[in-house]
């Protein structure tokens, strides 16, 4: 019978042994090793027979491997084997990196949108965006090493900085809040100054009185004075100095004594 | 290295006992980034040093008064900040040879600082930054090269978001100016 569909040939499974009688192929040392087998099936079974509990449960394979066990353990055989040949390779120890720590993960999504945005603010700015964003101070070798040192010797030594009470005094005198204070108490005290030289009273003298004044003081302070009003003057005048006055120009003319309350407030300027 | 956290520090520190271990451990933890941060405003190394220590010198000082309202690190920063500024206004104060500003110094050092590593670039950038005011130079080095969040960077200066960011806005624009024009 010709097989038109399948060629036994092909079948890269089948090491075939053609027999002329019979189209299907089979192992070329399948019936020579066929006794073999069968022969040590029938002992197991029969050691089994012994035993008719075991005999009675079903030969299942209970145990399972990872998923790609196989394919993954596949691998590793060949990169052991293609390591064979280097032996200084297979004398270091591979890199086992530590674990990451639990928020690690959760953190670093969040890290990672910060940098972006970091990014995104400084592309505002071309040409410091262009640049490498690297720190070019460098300190002294070994440095912080000793920092830590020579930091505890301070505080437990006591010492300070040498000019760090005539420093704070000096930061409050030349501050900016004591020189606006300075400044508007200068311009208080210079306003109340200016203020009161306006204001001055006259000196009356030993008398006390108006009319003890030099003629001149009186016209200087001429503005002073017309701000008087005649009652204002009548307290300031010295009655019977007045009245001496007065009657001494009296010499010249001849008028009768001056009483006070009949004088007007020009006559009394104009005699002053 | 693994570092204590600062409830650990905080709790050592409480501890008579082990108050010189907080000690320790509180330099371990924070003298590098408290060191670059210095470093970024007052530029020398050996300045550096000098603010890093009284930086420490005050924190330990204060710490008994911390109320822990803040985190330790942006009290710390605080502190390291405040302390730089203090001692750039010294050095202007006690430098009265010069007429130049302090920064105009601070620029002219780098060229020949053996602990500047930087190229030409790199050197234009610092000279950049170093003309910006004090308080926008703090609020650029933060957020350029500590990349500190806004929020954060608020909580050490005092000073609001979004004042922060105009600032940092600000400073970019005028770095940016210096550098294409320089």
């Amino acid at each position: 019978m010709e097989n038109n569909d399948y060629n036994l040939n092909d079948d890269p499974n089948l090491p075939l042994n053609h027999n002329d009688k019979h189209s299907f192929g089979l192992p070329s040392d399948y019936f020579t090793s066929f006794e073999d087998k069968l022969r040590k099936k029938l002992e197991s079974q029969e050691e089994l027979n012994h035993f008719p509990i075991l005999s009675s449960i079903p030969k299942n394979n209970l145990f399972t491997t990872p998923a790609d066990y196989f394919a993954i353990a596949e691998n590793k055989l060949e990169i052991k084997a293609e390591l064979e040949a280097y032996t200084q390779l297979q004398s270091i120890k591979p890199f086992v990196p530590a674990e990451l720590e639990a928020e690690y993960t959760t953190h670093l999504q969040s890290t990672i949108n910060y940098k972006v945005e970091l990014a995104e603010e400084l592309k505002e700015y071309k040409t410091l965006y262009a640049l490498d964003k690297i720190n070019p101070f460098i300190a002294s070798d070994a440095y912080f090493e000793s920092i830590a040192e020579r930091v505890k010797n301070k505080i437990y030594s006591g010492k300070e900085t040498k000019a760090s009470v005539l420093n704070s005094i000096l930061d409050f005198i030349f501050g900016k809040k004591m020189a606006f204070a300075f400044s508007i108490v200068f311009i208080i005290s210079l306003s109340l100054y200016l203020y009161q030289s306006s204001e001055k009273p006259l000196e009356m003298g030993d008398c006390k009185t108006l009319a003890c004044l030099e003629r001149q003081e009186i016209l200087n302070n001429n503005k002073v004075i017309s701000n008087f009003d005649e009652e204002q003057l009548m307290d300031l005048v010295d009655v019977n100095t007045l009245n001496q006055q007065l009657n001494s120009k009296k010499e010249t003319t001849s008028t009768d004594q001056l009483y006070v309350d009949s004088i007007s407030e020009d006559d009394l300027l104009d005699e002053l | 290295m693994q570092h204590y956290s600062d409830e650990e520090i905080l709790a050592l520190y409480r501890e008579e006992s082990s108050r010189n271990m907080a000690l320790h451990h509180l330099i371990q933890k924070y003298q590098q980034k408290l060191y670059w941060h210095i470093r970024k405003i007052v530029i020398s190394h050996d300045d550096t040093d000098d603010v890093l220590q009284n930086t420490f010198i005050k924190v330990w000082k204060g710490l008994a008064g911390f109320k822990e309202e803040s985190q330790l690190f942006t009290w710390l920063y605080r502190i390291a900040t405040n302390e730089s500024l203090t001692f750039l206004k010294q050095k202007a104060r006690a430098n009265t040879t010069s007429i130049h500003p302090i920064e105009y110094q601070l620029s002219k050092s780098l060229e020949s600082d053996t602990f500047f590593s930087g190229n030409e670039i790199q050197l234009k950038l610092q000279q950049a930054i170093l003309t910006l005011p004090e308080k926008q130079r703090i609020v650029f080095n933060m957020r350029y090269y500590e990349e500190m969040p806004y929020e954060q960077m608020s909580e050490v200066l005092e000073t609001s978001v979004g004042a922060l960011k105009a600032s940092y806005h600000i400073a970019a624009k005028k770095v940016e100016e210096f550098l294409v024009t320089n």
